[in-house]
Formats: structure tokens, sequence, C-alpha cells
């Protein structure tokens, strides 16, 4: 059993060196995405995917989700999951904070506020 | 790794959870959602200062960087130690706490620079809503930083105690570390990368 345990940690510092490696390419790499030409909104989405994977594979690998029961995937994914619906909400802020027809004096949509005459 | 509930049972069903472990990974839950309400003003700020992006470019990114490569290598050795532990290898979980500590330490220092660098330029919390979230965001990730150091200084301390079967401190204090490397992981490119250097 002795040995079988030391062979098992043995792997693991293997498996540890190359997450390691993997979670420096991805910040390299999100580096050269950041000044890639595709639009904020395509360069903060290129960022925030890498950042997932490389969180993915610090739980996985170095918090040791892989070897964890059911139970601690579950407290991990269920905040996750908050934070999705907390940012998905923030969503309709982001799309129309500069861009109501409403608010564009030049637009044909335009509603003066309540109480002021239309210019 | 194979637990020695696991071993023992034969089953391949854990005899029990850990305790600490289970509680741990309960705050960190917690601490996500404390995050997640942070980010979430940022989102929100963000997008309603004009002056956002001009902001954000004033960072300096190969700082941050270089900050990110050292959390990055100190979450390696803390992986190391957890590793060192379980073999009950004491001089080496010693080791390779003293070197995260180190890491954690440097991070640090270099996050005081960056700031020593915006307050001269008159650069506060108080400038815009993009450098109020910008300081609330990391100054709540260096004091997270802070903590987990005094945590490893304490577990260096203690070294001489962990054995082959008593080892669950060292995991526990490393899944938090793990932690605030993830946030931090995420702070790079969300606060230093949004906006293109011009």
């Amino acid at each position: 059993m002795t040995d079988h345990l030391e062979a098992a940690h043995e792997d693991h510092r293997k498996a540890y060196y190359w997450v390691f490696g993997a979670l420096v390419a991805g910040t390299v790499l999100t580096v050269l995405a950041a000044s890639a030409d595709v639009g904020r909104l395509g360069n903060v989405t290129i960022g925030v995917l890498i950042a997932c994977i490389k969180a993915s594979l610090v739980a996985y690998f170095f918090m040791h989700l892989k070897h964890e029961d059911r139970i601690f995937w579950g407290v991990a994914i269920f905040p996750l999951v908050l934070f999705l619906v907390l940012v998905l909400l923030l969503l309709p802020d982001v799309g129309f904070a500069h861009a109501s027809p409403l608010d564009d004096p030049a637009s044909s949509m335009y509603k003066p506020p309540a109480g002021t005459a239309h210019p | 790794m194979i637990h020695a509930a696991e071993v023992i049972a034969g089953d391949g069903i854990p005899a029990q959870l850990h305790r600490g472990k289970f509680a741990m990974w309960l705050f960190l839950a917690s601490e996500v959602m404390f995050f997640t309400g942070f980010i979430g003003a940022f989102i929100a700020l963000y997008n309603a200062t004009p002056t956002a992006a001009s902001d954000a470019r004033q960072l300096n990114a190969n700082v941050a960087l270089v900050n990110t490569i050292v959390l990055i290598t100190s979450s390696l050795t803390m992986a190391l130690a957890v590793a060192a532990s379980k073999r009950g290898n004491r001089s080496r979980v010693r080791l390779f706490l003293v070197v995260t500590i180190l890491l954690g330490a440097t991070f640090l220092v270099i996050k005081a620079f960056e700031y020593k660098a915006k307050l001269e330029h008159g650069i506060t919390p108080g400038t815009s809503t993009f450098f109020s979230a910008y300081y609330l965001l990391t100054g709540f990730h260096g004091l997270h930083v802070l903590g987990g150091i005094v945590a490893l200084l304490w577990l260096a301390a203690i070294s001489g105690r962990f054995t082959r079967e008593y080892n669950v401190p060292v995991e526990v204090t490393g899944l938090y570390w793990h932690f605030v490397d993830v946030v931090w992981i995420f702070l790079f490119p969300v606060l230093y990368l949004i906006a293109p250097a011009g």
C-alpha cells in the first residue's frame, strides 16, 4: 500500500508541473489575446474564457476536485451559478448604458423627460 | 489521491467527509459571493463611466503580468507542500511553505509599489468610479493574500507535527491559497486588459 500511495503522489507532482506550465501559457495567451482587434467585448470575452479554463485547472488539479466526492463539486459549482445569474441580470444595464434612442434628442424615438418642453 | 478512509472502506466511497475540508469549501463558496458583489459593481460602474476605458489604460499591465506569474508559481509550491505533507516529508513541507510565503510576500510588495505609483500620480479611490472599483477589488484581494500568508506562517511554525496520517491543515490552507490565486486569475484580464493599450 505504501508503494502504491508513493506512486500516486509521484504522478500528482508530474501533473502539477504540467498544470503550472498550462497556467503560464494561458497567462501569456491572455496578454496576446488582449491586443487582438476583435472589439472590447471580444477581448473581454476571450480574456474571461481563458481565465475560466485556468481557474478550472487550478480547482481540478491543485484543489483536488478531481478526486473529491460529488458533494464538493456541488459546493464549488453552486456559487458559480449565482455568479452567472448576477452577471446576466446586469447585462441590460451594460447593453443599454449609452444606447437608448429614447435618451437621444437626434432620434425620432426621443421622449423628453416629463415636465420639460420638447426642443 | 487515495484517502486512508477509502482504503479502509475498500468500496471507493469515503467513510466520512472530512469536516475541515468541507467547511473550507463552504467558506470558499461564500467568498465567491463576496467577490461576485464587487465584480458586479465593477461591471455596472465600468459601463456607466465614460472615462472608464481611459482610466483602465493607466493601469500597468506588465506589473500585473509579473504578479500573475508570481501567484501562479506560489500555487504550484502550495500544491507541492500538500503533496509533501501527504508523504510525511516534513522538511519538504516546511521548504515549500516558506517558498509559498515568500512568493505571497513578493506579490504584496509589487502590489504596494503599484499603489504607490498610482497615489503619486494623484490617482486615489476618489478619482473615478473605475479606480474606486480597482482599489476595492485589488485591496480586498490583497487582504486575502495577507490573511493567507498569516495562515501559512502558522502552518510553517507547526510543520513538525504533520505526518502521513495528519496533514489536513496543510490541505485546507492550500484550498484557500488556490482560491486567492483563482480570484487574481480573473482580476488580471478584467481590470488590466479590459481596455486595449492605446
